[in-house]
């Protein structure tokens, strides 16, 4: 549902939970106020979400972050009771910490790019309103950050 | 060559990300802090309708505090799956004003399409002659209704057990709600239905209710305008 992603698209650009709450809460309180601009036929999370962010960012402007959110693996579930997800266990631990890392050295669009499209999911659409750029800039910005991180984990580009 | 976009897909399952604080409640409490009573009327009902589609039912129908599971819908219909239907009534089948059919197209300002089934038993229009309701048969059979498509619109709980069925209406996007659901329309009030199939045409929405099988309202669906 909406306020899911809206609070994680908030985290992963604000950098901090308790701004990305406000911002989320913001966010959908000027969507409900400005409902009159919406315009009839589009899509609505991709507007939703071009809301989210901005609230988001003006948190973590306001803020003064600089520093980019570091994203980290949560603790490994391996000794409870929690069998892995198919997902995880796709995943060795140690290529997990690499491909992290690696994500965490981009420059910060093309993490957030990244972080858009492969973390939270989102739809090329959804993340050029995020980013407030155009598709086509998500397309290359993504090729570029998946070129960079094929380079940085010393894989074979192709 | 796919195997990192892989990788960084299923990263996102063991990401380290902050337990999702409930928004609704805090937003909720903003906007009805805020909001003057007055305006109570369709306005409302539809940015309402709209606002609950971004957080959930506890805008529309208060009381309702079920989880909701997922979204489905059409442009100007959106379904939300809740685990228990809101408390509704009743209602009656329409609201608005009787009218007849000319007075209707005139009010509208276009020539409604309608079904191949007769004569209707009774025509309204909401007061702000946007939803034009038909009822056919004595005793009541059909409920036909009408509307120039817009977001939101109207909004269908479903118990997470029904099913709904995308279905297609002369190659169409439509919905097929076999049970009992509860419907907010332009009214505002919640409405509990039985099996209707709801399709989209050019900018109009077109519902069917009654005691029907997918079957005859899908042929009554194809009848429309014909």
């Amino acid at each position: 549902m909406h306020q899911g992603i809206a609070f994680r698209t908030a985290f992963v650009v604000a950098g901090s939970a308790a701004d990305a709450e406000d911002a989320a809460q913001d966010a959908f309180v000027k969507a409900y106020r400005a409902l009159g601009r919406f315009r009839r036929g589009a899509p609505f999370r991709p507007w939703l979400l071009r809301i989210v962010a901005n609230e988001a960012r003006n948190r973590r402007r306001s803020a003064g972050r600089r520093e980019q959110l570091a994203l980290r693996a949560a603790a490994d579930a391996a000794s409870g009771d929690a069998a892995p997800s198919p997902e995880t266990s796709l995943l060795s631990a140690e290529r997990r910490e690499q491909v992290l890392a690696a994500v965490n050295r981009l420059p910060d669009e093309q993490r957030l790019t990244v972080g858009c499209r492969y973390f939270l999911g989102l739809s090329e659409e959804e993340t050029a309103a995020v980013l407030g750029c155009r598709r086509g800039t998500v397309k290359s910005r993504l090729a570029r950050s998946l070129a960079r991180l094929r380079t940085d984990l010393g894989e074979a580009d192709g | 060559m796919a195997e990192l976009e892989r990788d960084l897909r299923a990263l996102a399952a063991s990401l380290d990300l902050p337990e999702q604080p409930d928004l609704v409640e805090a937003v909720r409490a903003r906007l009805t802090a805020q909001r003057p009573r007055r305006s109570f009327w369709r306005p409302l009902a539809v940015a309402l309708a709209v606002a609950a589609v971004a957080l959930g039912i506890a805008f529309a129908v208060p009381p309702a505090r079920s989880a909701i599971l997922r979204f489905l819908g059409l442009e100007s219909v959106t379904v939300v799956r809740v685990e228990k239907l809101p408390p509704a009534a009743r209602l009656p089948l329409a609201f608005g004003d009787r009218v007849s059919l000319a007075a209707a197209e005139r009010r509208l300002g276009y020539r409604p399409l309608l079904p191949n089934l007769g004569r209707p038993a009774a025509i309204y229009l909401d007061p702000a002659d946007e939803l034009l309701i038909v009822l056919y048969g004595t005793p009541l059979r059909i409920r036909f209704s009408e509307f120039r498509a817009g977001p939101g619109l109207v909004q269908k709980l479903v118990k997470t057990t029904e099913h709904v069925r995308e279905v297609r209406v002369d190659g169409r996007p439509g919905l097929w709600f076999p049970g009992p659901h509860v419907v907010l329309e332009l009214d505002g009030q919640p409405r509990l239905t039985g099996s209707a199939l709801v399709w989209e045409r050019d900018s109009f929405t077109f519902r069917i209710e009654g005691r029907l099988s997918l079957a005859q309202a899908q042929r009554i669906a194809s009848s429309v305008g014909r």
